[in-house]
């Protein structure tokens, strides 16, 4: 009898669906590419973190008794991360086996070895070491990633099946039971010099808590300038807070030391390091040609489509930092014809006054697009009856909570009732969430953090939020000093209160399921809280809309695609913006508009012809909004939409930092936040 | 977290799986390009919280999260039948299996999906859908008991 093929392979599946199309591909490269553009903002700071793999290569050094004298840890160590090619590319690298020792108040940090790889995927510098308590200090060291209320030494980040016993003390325990100091720590390499030149490139670092109360670090240095060389200087730190039982952390303290390694070098590698040349620098961008439009921020997906139906243009993208599509266009030396841009960037009232922005009203096709927007809109892009930008996008001016999962709402017993529906009401949840026995309540937390601390830094970075937000959709003067305000400081005192007793432990994999999520922006999303704190029924927003340069060297390719964009929006904005179409008609728009889409990306032709079946047989219903949906928005959401102008500034941010750290009280917290935002 | 290199490496690789993925979903490919961009700027702003071991996963989640986002703003249901097909001319024992797969419910087929087409591990799959690793065990068996009952010429083995 022949014997039946498996239903379950891996291929036969995968020959179910298209191949994935180059298209698609490089569209996510491109979507990389702008991402990394904007990887040098302080806030993205870079680390390496090893993981499971790492975790389990280092029980195997520890159990390695039976095993052969190790070539390279770092080696051993990286290759149970990427495979044994990895380990291999490594072991074929330059190796310096480095033994140096940095001491800094109370912790010892060794360089046990760095590693540079010259072959296969991801060349670079990789090394480890280990960071522990100086003899005789009295310290319990928790990796920065790592919560007092962690069980300490292990490594539960890495969502191993560990058996952690329920007799396990957290490093607040530890710490307690020997009157010790608590140190989050961390150990990083900042950058490396070669010669005499700094050399640009991402660093990465982890931190792995051992049993014996040491903490290992591993490091990556990789892609941009480095190369091979005799010797690297490694530019180290090591930093660590004071840290209180209930996960509050005080000021930074920081050193900083250089190490220089010089690997063990194979003639191969000589004779490489002898025959390099300097980097070249970047050629210079071609000058703008006619029929090309340069086009600034998002909409990256609109591109093709739009080529696809306009042949004659050319696309050109303008590459900037994450987020600084505002700033890029109000520099008036900066070239770009076309810009996507947030109205919370900056001030677009003074691009219109200055003269900076084309009238998009003096173009029929634009203008009357734009006069079919919800008027609330509608108003936030136009100045004396002019409009200066066509909005693309729309999302909630907040970020939202949502309710966790309801297997963890039913492992504690409450009731989705209890489910908040104001700011107090999340508050007082807190108090309700530690009343449920201990016990009942492993592996949950509150919100998506497990301490005290964390927590009410969560709360209070929301109830600003919230505040600026609602005093934007208010109207009148940008305070703080309001007694809801007032109230819900003390009310999020009250929560961190009650969420400083003792904290559940995470379940047997090192996990913990929040009570309450951090949920999306989205004006959509189905189970967003849309907490309030005053009776305001304003809902913000935050717009991205598409303005056209008034010194565009292409206006007229410029006006053309933003003509074109005009009569293409995205069918997931539309029906937001949008006061007028039906759902049936945003229905059909939206069936349409992805058919041009499916055509313009050379999508499978039988799912096309599927498409076109359906457009032909009027069964597309499902394409668009549920006729109630739609109209619940427009009543109750879009008259009450306030579009935001400001984001709050970074001075906010030292302001809540010093309420948190008691260097600042109630009254201070205000005029700091009101200052911040003068 | 995880590096920027490490970011970019594992999301290539990552690519025609994402691409199956959402498309077994959402069925259009402008839609899998909002859902997977979406997603990417989702877990890039949060990076400096990733774990490399568990990219794989929490990138496939996102995604997974953004596809169903995306299929409740638009109210968009697919019939089944169109869910997974290629467009070219199966065998007949392929158009059975890609009916069966199609006719699962969306809670059996992205388990099957991610577990035997991209090689999950139980607990990859479970990260990336947000259930435990015994929920998904449970998934596979009433999956493959479906599978069993509806494919004709076809082994269903574990």
């Amino acid at each position: 009898m022949m014997k039946k093929k498996n239903a379950l392979s891996s291929e036969r599946l995968k020959a179910l669906f298209p191949e994935t199309p180059p298209a698609f591909t490089a569209f996510v490269a491109h979507n990389l590419d702008y991402l990394k553009a904007g990887k040098e903002t302080p806030v993205m700071k870079k680390k390496l973190s090893l993981g499971l793999a790492l975790a389990l290569a280092l029980t195997l050094l520890l159990a390695a008794v039976a095993v052969a004298a190790m070539l390279s840890p770092t080696a051993e160590v990286f290759g149970f991360l990427y495979g044994k090619e990895k380990e291999e590319a490594l072991l074929k690298g330059d190796i310096a086996t480095v033994g140096q020792t940095h001491a800094f108040d109370d912790l010892l940090v060794t360089l046990e070895e760095v590693v540079y790889q010259a072959e296969g995927n991801m060349p670079g510098l990789y090394g480890t070491g280990i960071i522990a308590p100086k003899a005789g200090s009295n310290v319990v060291l928790v990796p920065e990633d790592y919560s007092v209320n962690d069980p300490a030494g292990y490594a539960v980040h890495y969502d191993m099946e560990m058996n952690i016993p329920d007799t396990a003390l957290s490093y607040s325990e530890l710490a307690a039971n020997h009157g010790a100091r608590m140190l989050t720590m961390w150990v990083r390499v900042n950058n490396i010099v070669i010669g005499q030149q700094a050399v640009e490139a991402d660093t990465g670092y982890s931190l792995i808590p051992q049993e014996d109360g040491t903490v290992r670090f591993a490091f990556s240095v990789s892609d941009g300038q480095l190369r091979r060389a005799e010797s690297y200087d490694l530019s180290m730190s090591v930093g660590f807070r004071e840290t209180d039982a209930q996960g509050m952390r005080d000021d930074l303290h920081r050193d900083a030391w250089t190490v220089r390694v010089s690997p063990a070098l194979s003639a191969t590698a000589k004779a490489e390091i002898a025959a390099q040349t300097p980097p070249a620098e970047p050629a210079a961008a071609p000058p703008s040609a006619p029929g090309i439009v340069r086009v600034l921020g998002y909409g990256w997906s609109m591109d093709e489509v739009f080529l696809a139906e306009n042949p004659a243009r050319q696309i050109e993208r303008i590459q900037v930092e994450y987020d600084a599509e505002f700033e890029h266009i109000l520099n008036p030396e900066n070239a770009w014809d076309v810009a996507y841009i947030s109205l919370t960037q900056g001030d677009f009232s003074s691009l219109v006054k200055d003269g900076r922005l084309l009238n998009l009203s003096d173009d029929p096709v634009i203008a009357g697009k734009i006069a079919r927007i919800h008027q609330s809109i509608q108003q936030a892009v136009s100045q004396d009856g002019n409009a200066y930008a066509l909005p693309v996008g729309i999302f909630g001016g907040t970020y939202q909570f949502g309710a966790g999962r309801d297997e963890t709402w039913a492992q504690l017993g409450l009731s989705r009732y209890l489910v908040p529906k104001t700011f107090a009401q999340l508050c007082a949840l807190a108090d309700t969430y530690m009343a449920v026995p201990l016990a009942d309540r492993k592996g949950t937390s509150f919100l998506n953090n497990d301490s005290a601390a964390a927590s009410r830094y969560t709360l209070l970075d929301r109830l600003v939020e919230i505040r600026f937000a609602e005093a934007q959709a208010e109207g009148g003067p940008l305070t703080f000093d309001t007694p809801a305000f007032r109230e819900g400081l003390m009310q999020i005192e009250q929560a961190a209160k009650a969420l400083s007793g003792k904290m559940a432990r995470p379940d047997s994999n090192g996990r913990r399921y929040a009570l309450i999520n951090e949920n999306s922006n989205s004006l959509t999303e189905d189970d967003n809280l849309y907490l309030r704190l005053g009776d305001n029924p304003a809902y913000t927003a935050d717009i991205t809309v598409v303005v056209v340069n008034a010194n565009a060297d292409n206006k007229e390719a410029a006006l053309d695609y933003v003509r074109w964009l005009s009569g293409n929006l995205s069918g997931q904005f539309l029906r937001l913006l949008d006061r007028e179409m039906t759902a049936d008609e945003l229905a059909l728009y939206t069936i349409q508009n992805d058919l041009a889409s499916r055509k313009a990306t050379d999508s499978e032709p039988g799912d096309i012809a599927r498409m076109e079946e359906r457009l032909k047989n009027g069964n597309y219903a499902d394409y668009g909004p549920k006729p109630e949906t739609l109209a619940r928005y427009r009543q109750e959401i879009a008259p009450n939409l306030v579009v935001m102008t400001r984001r709050l500034p970074e001075a906010a941010y030292y302001a809540k930092d010093n309420y948190l750290k008691g260097k600042l009280d109630a009254d201070g917290l205000i005029q700091a936040l009101d200052a911040a935002v003068k | 977290m995880i590096s920027v290199e490490q970011f970019t490496e594992e999301t290539l690789a990552l690519t025609p799986a994402l691409y199956r993925l959402s498309m077994s979903i959402l069925r259009h490919e402008a839609d899998c390009k909002d859902a997977v961009q979406q997603a990417l700027f989702k877990a890039w702003s949060t990076r400096d919280r990733v774990d490399p071991a568990r990219f794989r996963p929490y990138l496939t989640r996102i995604v997974i999260n953004e596809c169903r986002n995306i299929q409740r703003q638009r109210m968009r249901v697919s019939p089944v039948t169109e869910v997974i097909s290629t467009g070219e001319e199966h065998q007949p024992e392929e158009s059975e299996l890609s009916a069966a797969i199609a006719l699962l419910p969306e809670n059996l087929r992205t388990p099957v999906l991610l577990y035997y087409m991209e090689n999950f591990t139980a607990k990859e799959t479970a990260r990336a859908l947000g259930i435990t690793a015994t929920a998904v065990k449970n998934r596979l068996f009433r999956a493959r008991r479906a599978l069993k009952q509806r494919l004709v010429d076809w082994e269903v083995a574990p």
